[in-house]
């Protein structure tokens, strides 16, 4: 699958990036000035694309103020415009899938690489990124369909009855919820993680490995206490990319989240997150309503920006420190 | 008279120690083609023992099967006895991790481990056997740096990542990290390929001093090298069917003044290699 | 559990026995620990199959030349048939293929730019195409919206394309930008040695070289926004017959799904795994032509 961050750069003879190559563009002219028209359109686009969503969020934050970011209540049609419940239900999902996702998918990759026999790779990754491929409106069928009735027969009562109905498992039981809707994010940022890690551990030099077997390390302490430090900064990348999937995800999660007023308290508590609200919700409250739907969607773009900033961040101090 | 030969006969029987490593008819493939093929030889311990020769006739092939690192490969089969200490290495009884906390490895690329600082680096053999106590460690490291001839340049930086050092010094950094867990038996991959002329020196140099304490096996491109640093040498080469053979064996003075077999001759006047 | 050191004893006598003692239970963690990564690959391939076979067993009775080829009707019972999905292949193909068209000239030329070009500024939209990978597509239906629909009061196919172009010209963009660079700099320069001007080398040489991994990126496309709902929802309005003219309200499969879903007619529910399914090979197989030149372009650069 295509990811936006490219891990390898494993040319030997030197491509054009390596080589940092400067072209004469300059004596090209009508070449370089096409370029340059295309350079100052995409400025533009994006400039308007942030501009616009703030523009029309404006009216938002009047009818709504400052309790958008501290009321609990949150009723589009009835004119209530708290949002916490949105935020709080945006970082319990979201939170949780990565839970689910984060160890999984790098135990997947690990094991694809040191598990799986050499002729499986292919297909056991190949597999893994089917799972990528689906649409999520699809996981929001499938999810519905045949997660819910699981979770609300058979997981979610097992659940309460094995931790006594303390928190999180003391709500009632409906099924769907933050629970659910963590686990469909987790299945759909799942191979992310491993393909992304994938990609890292591949290029790992065999030395670093051997190096370690050399001086009496298992197979496991090779990898958790080798292989996984070095291969910090990767696996960041992986995990970030799939949180930036995990804070977009909307269609999936309309279908299993059940919608929320209040703040989601507990595992079995229905909620929607921010991307999901704005789906669900556009048209509900008339004209008012869109508008703080925009600023849903402000919040929305600011965090998901924050985010790959932070992780950027991140990224770029582990390289440095270990390189 | 003759008292006095067959006493000296005698004597210098018993004062050969008994070999640390011993190879009889060890052959390496992978996956049905032959990479090295019947080659036999004793270490002698507490000795420099370099295998010489031109690419490809199997040195580092051979070299890797001392420490079982085919074992890491699917397709590689090793046939053979290659024994530590009179015991087979590929005996049962042998725990692997145990096998090559007694037989280290240098790489002839310097592999520090990228996560760890320093100090990490010289311990990490040591963590990964369960070692804990602090004061032991601390000791150990000084002591590996120390044999390593890399306690001054470092000892005030300990906690510096491994990458802050040059090429040289992470390759001494490498033999104190497999010195670290006391080994009997050192192999060393042409552990100089990579370095500039100065810190060639004194890898040379630490090999003298090393030996005082392990045993050395090392292959090298550089049969001035072999000269050099080693008192046994094994040189090999490349048959018709592209599988390595031991040509001859023997100290190192004859191997290079007075060699038996002519492709030995050969390949020290560099004829050919 | 840490052993008790006896400094009397020999280093090495130290570590000999560490390495004894430890031994069984180190090799015990690490099958334990192998078996814990065998698990994490086994519990993915558990909703893999669970989401493919619920689609197979739901939707492969829907696979006939009716569905695919008449239009639905509407239901006025609950036993009403559902007819045909042939409006939604149909406006998947014109909302897809109007947004593909859009995009590949943008791609390019952005990705030209991105590569040939030096300076701050150019860094800084490079910056900004990668953000723009990360933002939710919903925003960009949003976006789109306030300029479309909301003007004009009307639901048009091309609005659908428009905002799916959002979607896709980031990703394509980084993708195409690494398949430019990936181009070995020997044949670049050589190119121009020979005196080519640097138009002439982008066209005769890089592109030529580096389409392959290009149409990688291409089909990869063209599966994602087969399967995009929420950047066109709700901007393309619903259609029961298949048309091909922008100007008009269209039904993509992935928006026809998500409406049926909720509906209460049971048939109309039932048939969205029979779309479902259609649109799980349709993105199958372009994901599958993106692999095949993905081997294309791994065999030719060695």
């Amino acid at each position: 699958m295509s990811t936006a961050i490219d891990v390898s750069s494993n040319s030997e003879s030197g491509s054009a990036a390596d080589r940092e190559l400067r072209l004469p563009v300059r004596s090209d002219t009508l070449y370089r000035v096409v370029s340059i028209f295309f350079v100052f359109l995409f400025l533009v686009v994006g400039v308007v694309y942030f501009w616009s969503i703030l523009d029309k969020s404006f009216a938002g934050w009047k009818a709504a103020g400052f309790s958008f970011f501290t009321g609990t209540s949150w009723n589009l049609n009835g004119g209530q415009y708290g949002a916490v419940p949105l935020f709080a239900s945006t970082v319990e999902t979201t939170v949780l899938g990565m839970l689910f996702a984060a160890p999984i998918g790098i135990g997947a990759a690990l094991a694809i690489i040191f598990l799986i026999p050499r002729k499986l790779q292919l297909l056991a990754s190949s597999l893994v990124e089917l799972l990528a491929i689906v649409p999520s409106v699809i996981y929001g069928a499938w999810g519905f369909i045949v997660l819910q009735p699981i979770m609300y027969h058979h997981l979610d009562p097992w659940l309460q009855r094995t931790f006594h109905s303390s928190w999180p498992v003391n709500g009632p039981i409906t099924g769907e919820g933050i629970l659910l809707g963590g686990v469909v994010l987790a299945t759909m940022c799942v191979p992310i993680v491993t393909a992304v890690s994938r990609d890292v551990f591949e290029v790992v030099p065999r030395e670093l490995i051997e190096g370690a077997v050399a001086i009496g390390a298992t197979r496991s302490q090779v990898i958790r206490r080798v292989l996984l430090p070095a291969c910090r900064s990767g696996v960041l990348a992986a995990l970030t990319l799939a949180l930036g999937r995990a804070l977009g995800e909307t269609i999936a999660l309309t279908f299993v989240m059940g919608g929320a007023n209040f703040v989601p308290t507990n595992l079995f508590a229905s909620g929607s997150t921010l991307a999901s609200d704005i789906a669900s919700e556009l048209g509900n409250g008339g004209p008012t309503g869109d508008s703080v739907l925009f600023c849903v969607a402000v919040c929305l773009v600011v965090l998901v920006g924050l985010v790959n900033a932070a992780s950027r961040i991140i990224i770029a101090r582990t390289q440095r420190k270990f390189l | 008279m003759s008292d006095e030969i067959f006493t000296a006969t005698v004597s210098q029987e018993n004062s050969t120690p008994a070999p640390k490593m011993n190879l009889e008819k060890v052959s390496v493939s992978f996956a049905g083609r032959t990479a090295v093929r019947d080659v036999s030889y004793s270490v002698e311990p507490l000795k420099v023992t370099s295998m010489i020769g031109p690419s490809g006739s199997g040195k580092t092939t051979l070299l890797r099967a001392m420490n079982r690192m085919h074992d890491l490969t699917p397709s590689a089969k090793v046939t053979g006895r290659i024994s530590l200490d009179g015991k087979d290495v590929f005996d049962k009884s042998i725990r692997l991790t145990d096998l090559r906390v007694r037989v280290g490895m240098v790489f002839q690329r310097p592999n520090p481990f990228p996560a760890m600082s320093i100090y990490e680096n010289a311990i990490a053999g040591l963590r990964f056997v369960g070692v804990k106590d602090k004061s032991f460690l601390q000791e150990s490291a000084e002591r590996s740096l120390r044999a390593a001839a890399l306690w001054d340049s470092v000892k005030d930086r300990l906690n510096a990542a491994a990458g802050t050092l040059s090429g040289g010094e992470q390759q001494r950094l490498c033999i104190a990290r497999s010195l670290a867990v006391e080994p009997e038996v050192l192999l060393m991959d042409e552990p100089t390929a990579s370095l500039d002329p100065i810190a060639t020196k004194q890898i040379e140099d630490l090999t003298q001093q090393l030996k005082e304490i392990v045993t050395i096996v090392i292959v090298t491109h550089n049969m001035q090298q072999a000269s050099r640093v080693s008192d046994n040498c094994a040189f090999l080469l490349m048959a018709d069917d592209m599988a390595g053979e031991l040509i001859e064996f023997d100290r190192t003075e004859k191997i290079f003044n007075n060699p038996k077999d002519p492709r030995t001759i050969d390949y020290i006047q560099g004829k050919f290699g | 559990m840490t052993t008790m050191i006896n400094h009397s004893m020999a280093p090495r006598d130290v570590i000999r026995v560490a390495s004894e003692k430890s031994g069984r239970k180190r090799e015990f963690w690490s099958r334990f620990y192998f078996v814990l990564l065998g698990i994490s690959f086994m519990v993915i391939m558990v909703p893999l199959f669970g989401v493919l076979s619920t689609i197979v067993s739901r939707g492969y009775h829907f696979l006939t030349w009716q569905f695919i080829s008449t239009n639905p009707i509407p239901p006025t019972s609950p036993l009403s048939p559902i007819g045909g999905v042939k409006n939604a292949l149909v406006g998947s193909l014109l909302v897809t293929g109007i947004a593909i068209l859009i995009a590949i000239p943008l791609t390019l030329m952005l990705s030209i730019a991105i590569f040939e070009l030096r300076g701050r500024l150019v860094g800084a939209v490079e910056r900004g195409v990668e953000i723009f990978v990360g933002m939710p597509s919903i925003t960009f239906g949003l976006l789109i919206s306030v300029f479309t629909v909301a003007v004009t009061h009307r639901f048009e196919a091309w609005y659908g394309s428009v905002s799916l172009c959002f979607v896709l010209l980031p990703v394509a963009t980084v993708n195409m930008v690494a398949a430019l660079r990936s181009v070995p700099a020997t044949l670049i320069e050589a190119g121009l040695g020979l005196g080519s001007r640097p138009s002439q080398v982008m066209r005769r040489i890089i592109l030529p070289t580096a389409l392959p991994r290009i149409l990688t990126g291409f089909f990869l496309s063209i599966s994602r926004a087969l399967g995009e709902t929420a950047p066109v929802l709700f901007l393309i309005g619903a259609v029961l017959v298949p048309h091909i003219n922008p100007r008009l309200p269209s039904t993509t499969l992935p928006t026809q799904i998500y409406a049926y879903f909720g509906s209460q007619f049971p048939s109309q529910r039932n048939a969205c795994w029979g779309m479902a399914l259609l649109l799980v090979i349709f993105v199958l197989f372009f994901n599958v032509l993106s692999r095949i030149f993905l081997a294309i372009s791994k065999k030719a650069n060695g």
